[in-house]
């Protein structure tokens, strides 16, 4: 993933995280080969869904909480830092952010 | 600025809390917040805490209170008034009567809806929260507010507003649309905001589905009916499809209706914003309106508007009230069709902000200007307010482009954008940088769709 489409603040916030780190909460939008349609919300849903298996596999941990945004083909995350970090290294995510105000 | 640099520097500091317990229920195959439970519980906790909270005289809030009483200055009499906590005894104010559980002088403000709680408090009173483990699952530094807030000019408040059609809409040329038979009857406009009165006659069957999401952007089952956190949507609510109230007119749709979900409540958190733009194209709006923006290019706002318009959704947002040289994310990105506000003498409002970037070509914001100072609209409590601001702005663009989508329901959203600013013609006395494209005619762009 681009570098400058992850929140400085959440990467801080990753950087930061030791082992007994509590969960991290962070926003991700999911981008679309350029100049493709935009996917109906029951596929969309599919693919945010199989983005974050691969990083729950690939961290062997699950979130605490995942809530979906089909339609902008987006989600919310409530995970450990190990599990996001895997996560933002998925090329098809297109920006994400702690989900924290300023 | 990190609560133990603020207790450092001040000896108070403000804090967000957020309470325990939470409890859940399934609803159609889904986990959600019980909502009425869970106020039910929370509310003992909030009394139970709120004695860790306290006014301090010199707290930032303390101070614009006192400046409020003997300065003119309009900013800092509406930066009091738009701030909760200090607008104890208004009139004009909507409390939600959960809150009222916790007592207006405890220098703390209770939001029972997402179970929080903010407030300034010394380093006894933060040591104390941080010991509640029963009671707070997390405390935070609060944010900066997002939403772009308005300006109010109180003193002229005081004379009432002018009878009949606003000046606004006179300006905008928005009657003749009226009188070609089109009022925004069957297009649906997206809202996110403070919520809205929906008591406020104006605003009578006006809101066509209502949501208010938790911190995940979880949608909460809200069955009561909708209302205003502060009093910024309900305004801007009232410009977009406001019917006529107290013989004074200001909706530029009055037949279009509203997918309105409150987002803004005790700080801009990202997944709230999503939730409810993701709730907005789920209800099949194609025009949304957003008075909000943080004031840093953010690439994941970047990537959300980006989605809306893969969807052909149009997203008409206010770009700041910081004045020259300044822009708000996401009105300030390419995707968004941005405005600036102007006043009655048709000059640029002083604190609407515009940019331009450094980019080839080089790209300018606002992309358009509109009216936005010295607006009356509806309030919470059933009357109405004046208001400066580009908040006030946007929503009369997004009330044109709702006519416009009436007028032509097959139009794209990229196509209706373009006759709005193939419309606008920019005044004599507003620069290119300031007001870039200039102020739309509603029956120019009806011919240019």
């Amino acid at each position: 993933m681009d570098i400058d489409k992850i929140d400085p603040r959440l990467k801080q916030a990753l950087d930061q995280a030791t082992v007994n780190s509590g969960p991290i909460q962070a926003v991700v939008v999911v981008g679309s080969p350029a100049g493709s349609k935009p996917l109906p919300a029951a596929e969309s849903e599919q693919m945010l869904r199989n983005v974050v298996d691969r990083a729950c596999k690939a961290s062997k941990s699950k979130p605490s909480r995942l809530v979906f945004f089909p339609n902008v083909q987006s989600f919310s995350i409530e995970a450990d830092p190990k599990l996001l970090r895997h996560l933002l290294e998925d090329d098809s995510i297109d920006a994400a952010s702690l989900n924290r105000a300023d | 600025m990190p609560i133990e640099d603020e207790l450092e520097a001040s000896g108070h500091t403000r804090v967000v809390v957020v309470l325990k317990p939470t409890k859940r229920h399934k609803v159609d195959g889904r986990i959600t917040v019980a909502l009425t439970e869970t106020i039910s519980m929370q509310q003992e906790v909030a009394q139970s805490i709120a004695s860790c909270f306290r006014p301090f005289k010199n707290s930032r809030m303390s101070q614009m209170a006192r400046e409020l009483a003997s300065s003119s200055e309009p900013t800092i009499r509406s930066r009091i008034a738009a701030d909760g906590p200090m607008r104890r005894g208004r009139p004009d104010y909507v409390r939600d009567e959960h809150a009222e559980a916790v007592p207006e002088n405890a220098g703390v403000r209770y939001f029972p809806y997402l179970g929080m709680m903010m407030g300034t408090v010394d380093r006894a009173g933060l040591a104390e929260l941080r010991n509640k483990k029963d009671e707070v699952a997390e405390l935070f530094s609060p944010p900066e507010m997002s939403l772009i807030r308005p300006f109010e000019d109180e003193e002229a408040a005081l004379a009432g507003p002018p009878e009949g059609v606003s000046w606004a809409l006179k300006r905008l040329g928005i009657p003749k649309l009226w009188d070609a038979g089109l009022t925004g009857d069957g297009v649906l406009i997206g809202h996110l905001d403070t919520g809205i009165d929906s008591t406020h006659p104006a605003l009578a069957d006006a809101i066509d589905a209502s949501s208010v999401f938790d911190e995940l952007g979880q949608q909460l089952n809200v069955t009561t009916a909708m209302v205003d956190t502060g009093f910024h949507g309900t305004h801007t609510a009232g410009l977009l499809v406001g019917q006529p109230f107290g013989n004074v007119t200001f909706g530029v749709a009055p037949g279009a209706r509203l997918a309105a979900g409150t987002v803004i409540e005790g700080g801009d958190i990202p997944a709230r914003m999503i939730a409810g733009l993701n709730w907005c194209v789920g209800q099949g709006v194609m025009i949304i309106s957003l008075s909000l923006g943080v004031r840093r290019f953010d690439p994941l706002v970047a990537a959300l508007v980006k989605q809306l318009r893969d969807r052909d959704i149009l997203p008409i947002v206010a770009i700041g009230n910081e004045g020259a040289e300044t822009s708000r994310t996401p009105g300030n990105l390419p995707e968004s069709l941005s405005a600036g506000a102007t006043d009655e003498a048709d000059q640029i409002w002083f604190n609407s902000s515009s940019q331009q970037f450094a980019e080839t070509p080089r790209r300018i914001v606002p992309t358009l200007i509109a009216p936005g100072a010295g607006i009356w609209s509806s309030a919470p409590g059933g009357g109405l307010k004046k208001l400066s601001g580009t908040s006030m702005a946007a929503p009369h663009i997004a009330g044109l482009a709702a006519l416009l989508k009436q007028f032509r329901p097959e139009a794209t959203g990229a196509q209706i954008q373009k006759a709005i600013i193939a419309s606008c013609k920019r005044p004599s006395g507003i620069s290119t940088l300031r007001g870039n494209k200039g102020v739309p005619d509603a029956m120019v762009a009806k011919s240019k769709l």
